[in-house]
């Protein structure tokens, strides 16, 4: 076993009880009744079963009566089975018997009115017999793939609007929507991109009608929403109109300025596209969704197609994919605070960067090992009622911002962090309060500028071997800090 | 024990105590918030307690308690993987432990544990960090020795895997974003 794994499972074996033997004994001598006996029927059950017993039926009379309309109808009546039969003596006495006719042989022996346009009428099947009866072979036509092309001249996927159903992209009249999220509270305003990132999860909703189309970009809260497990995502979508053509990458790129030249130059070579011809009576669109070339989006196309694209598939390395994009992910591209600082005074903010004790990391609630460290908090920097989760996981891989609660007490004022650096300075990362009208890249250089002016102020604190916390220069925070000088 | 004249109490305290801390360690490892693995523990410790009478043979008490455990703490598994993993209020019940530099690596060992299959999950968390031998595993598993063993190996390989690449996974999920 490799020692890797062995510290894990050392370090659980070093949990402590959860409960001490008094507290098992008090909770002998307090013992509520924990197991319940079942009845069978009771009160609970009843109300389930006669529930479900009534939707059965229900389903059972819709089924049925879909069939009734799906079966032709019926040119003639066998007439003797609307006959009236004749009592019979059945004395052999050669006494006469009174015919005795309960209620069920008087609805069998009622004479029907046969007329013209009856026997012209579809006809009702006997519900029971049908039951056993087999089933109409034509009622039902196995579905075959029809022989046709899936791609266009240019390489282009051809989906009919099942297929494309499939892949989350819909048609219907006047809109083209695409989505693999769904809110839960039913309330959205606008389309979505979402992100999330402890699950890794990219999901977004695109809505297209007659009078817009609109790509939204916003991240929102995990709990928000409900997931349509779709495991993959277009990475572009193209629009081509007459007049012009568009592209709108989904992906998380910060430099979005020049995402059309990344996408042409890097990531187009990792993509399939599909197009997607969406024509109302006002105008004619076509779209092009250019998606991961993935072994789970190619298992929702049809076989023939998944085929054809598998060779595609397997020779695509998603992880260089990945590479690419990170390279122009969001902490990539806020490399200006290093030029902005200059040499001279990075040499002074790091010899500034101050160490704690194990007891002051717990103060600040910042919990680490050498490599990694989580930092949870209620609040960023002028906002009160956010929790701010900082975890990272060797080298800057894995860093999130964590989810807003809406029911948790503010507390913990009294630490205050503004910003998440390398100690180089490489890589920067900061908690501002954020303009919304203002553009991502606008935002990036005014916190720069930001901090660079008031970075000297600020309290670095090593969490990592080479990551650093920015807070601001609170008692509190004094106070850990002096503590932990005199403990060494 | 039934000759000792014990009360009920009595002999369930003398058959439960050798157990105790295997039990917590079990409950801790698979249920990572603190206040949902205590409850675990008292709600497992009640059931058993009640239902003492119905046991036969006393040397099953381990498989007794164990099977109890286990079924709650599955039980709980299917929850969270309903309602999702990521629980802020779990994590910072759970940060409160005093020795914050084993937190993380307990927190990956209980996540990747969820990960894997249950019968696998349960072997190696019994062998490894309850201390169960081999042949109480297969009792409580209802396997030969042979099976528990292969399930361990399979663990071993499965949690090495999620843990040593663990790198590679958070490739993906690497991004500053901003939750309005």
């Amino acid at each position: 076993m490799s020692k890797h794994l062995q510290n894990y499972f050392d370090a659980a074996k070093q949990q402590a009880p959860l409960l001490t033997e008094k507290e098992v004994a008090n909770l002998l001598n307090a013992a509520p009744k924990v197991v319940v006996k079942k009845r069978f029927l009771n009160l609970k059950r009843f109300v389930f079963m006669s529930t479900l017993s009534v939707m059965i039926t229900a389903i059972w009379l819709m089924w049925n009566n879909q069939n009734v309309s799906t079966i032709k109808p019926q040119a003639t009546i066998n007439l003797k089975q609307v006959a009236p039969t004749q009592p019979q003596p059945n004395n052999t006495n050669g006494l006469i018997e009174k015919p005795v006719l309960n209620r069920l042989q008087l609805s069998q022996t009622k004479p029907q009115q046969v007329t013209f346009d009856s026997l012209n009428k579809p006809q009702a099947p006997n519900k029971i017999t049908n039951w056993f009866e087999p089933q109409n072979s034509n009622s039902y036509i196995e579905p075959q793939e029809p022989t046709r092309e899936y791609f266009n001249e240019n390489g282009e996927l051809m989906l009919t609007h099942e297929e494309l159903a499939k892949l989350g992209i819909m048609t219907d009249g006047n809109v083209l929507s695409y989505e693999n999220v769904v809110d839960t509270s039913s309330k959205w305003i606008k389309p979505i991109v979402a992100e999330i990132s402890d699950t890794g999860f990219y999901s977004f909703k695109l809505l297209v009608s007659e009078k817009s189309s609109k790509f939204t970009h916003r991240s929102i809260n995990r709990s928000e929403i409900k997931l349509k497990s779709k495991s993959f995502w277009p990475a572009v979508i193209e629009t081509k109109t007459d007049r012009d053509t568009s592209y709108n990458v989904v992906e998380y790129i910060s430099d979005r300025q020049n995402t059309n030249k990344i996408f042409f130059n890097e990531i187009k070579p990792f993509c399939i596209p599909v197009r997607v011809e969406f024509a109302t009576q006002l105008k004619h669109t076509s779209y092009l969704f250019w998606f991961k070339a993935q072994q789970s989006f190619i298992n929702e196309l049809p076989v023939k197609a998944a085929t054809l694209l598998q060779p595609k598939v397997d020779q695509v390395d998603i992880r260089e994919y990945q590479k690419i994009l990170d390279s122009y992910s969001t902490l990539k591209s806020w490399t200006k605070l290093k030029d902005m600082l200059g040499e001279k005074k990075i040499d002074q903010l790091q010899k500034n960067i101050i160490k704690l004790d194990k007891e002051g990391y717990q103060k600040l609630k910042i919990s680490k090992t050498m490599n990694s460290f989580k930092y949870v908090n209620n609040i960023y920097e002028d906002q009160t009622k956010r929790r701010l989760i900082i975890s990272s996981k060797r080298k800057q891989q894995y860093i999130e911002i964590g989810t807003p609660k809406y029911n948790i007490t503010p507390k913990d004022t009294f630490i205050q962090v503004v910003a998440l650096t390398t100690k180089s300075f490489d890589y920067s990362m900061f908690f501002y309060m954020n303009n919304n009208a203002l553009s991502q890249s606008k935002t990036l250089e005014l916190n720069t500028k930001r901090f660079a002016k008031e970075c000297d102020d600020l309290i670095p604190i090593q969490v990592t071997s080479n990551m650093v916390l920015w807070f601001r220069p609170t008692e509190y925070l004094k106070n850990v800090i002096k503590q932990c000088n005199s403990n060494q | 024990l039934n000759n000792l004249n014990l009360t009920k109490q009595e002999r369930f305290m003398a058959l439960y105590q050798p157990q105790h801390a295997r039990l917590s360690r079990f409950v801790q490892t698979l249920v990572w918030d603190k206040e949902e693995a205590k409850d675990v523990v008292s709600e497992s410790i009640l059931i058993a307690f009640e239902q003492l009478d119905e046991l036969k043979d006393e040397a099953a008490f381990l498989s007794y308690l164990f099977s109890i455990a286990s079924n709650l703490v599955n039980k709980k598994i299917r929850r969270k993987k309903f309602w999702g993993w990521f629980d802020d209020i779990a994590a910072e019940n759970r940060a409160d432990n005093s020795n914050s530099e084993h937190t993380l690596m307990q927190h990956e060992l209980n996540r990747a544990l969820n990960k894997i299959p249950q019968k696998q999950r349960e072997a190696i968390v019994w062998y490894e960090i309850s201390g169960l031998s081999m042949e109480e595993i297969a009792k409580l598993q209802h396997l030969s020795v042979a099976g528990v063993k292969t399930n361990i190996h399979r663990a071993r390989k499965n949690l090495s895997q999620l843990l040593e690449n663990k790198e590679e996974k958070h490739l993906t999920q690497m991004k500053g974003v901003w939750y309005e």
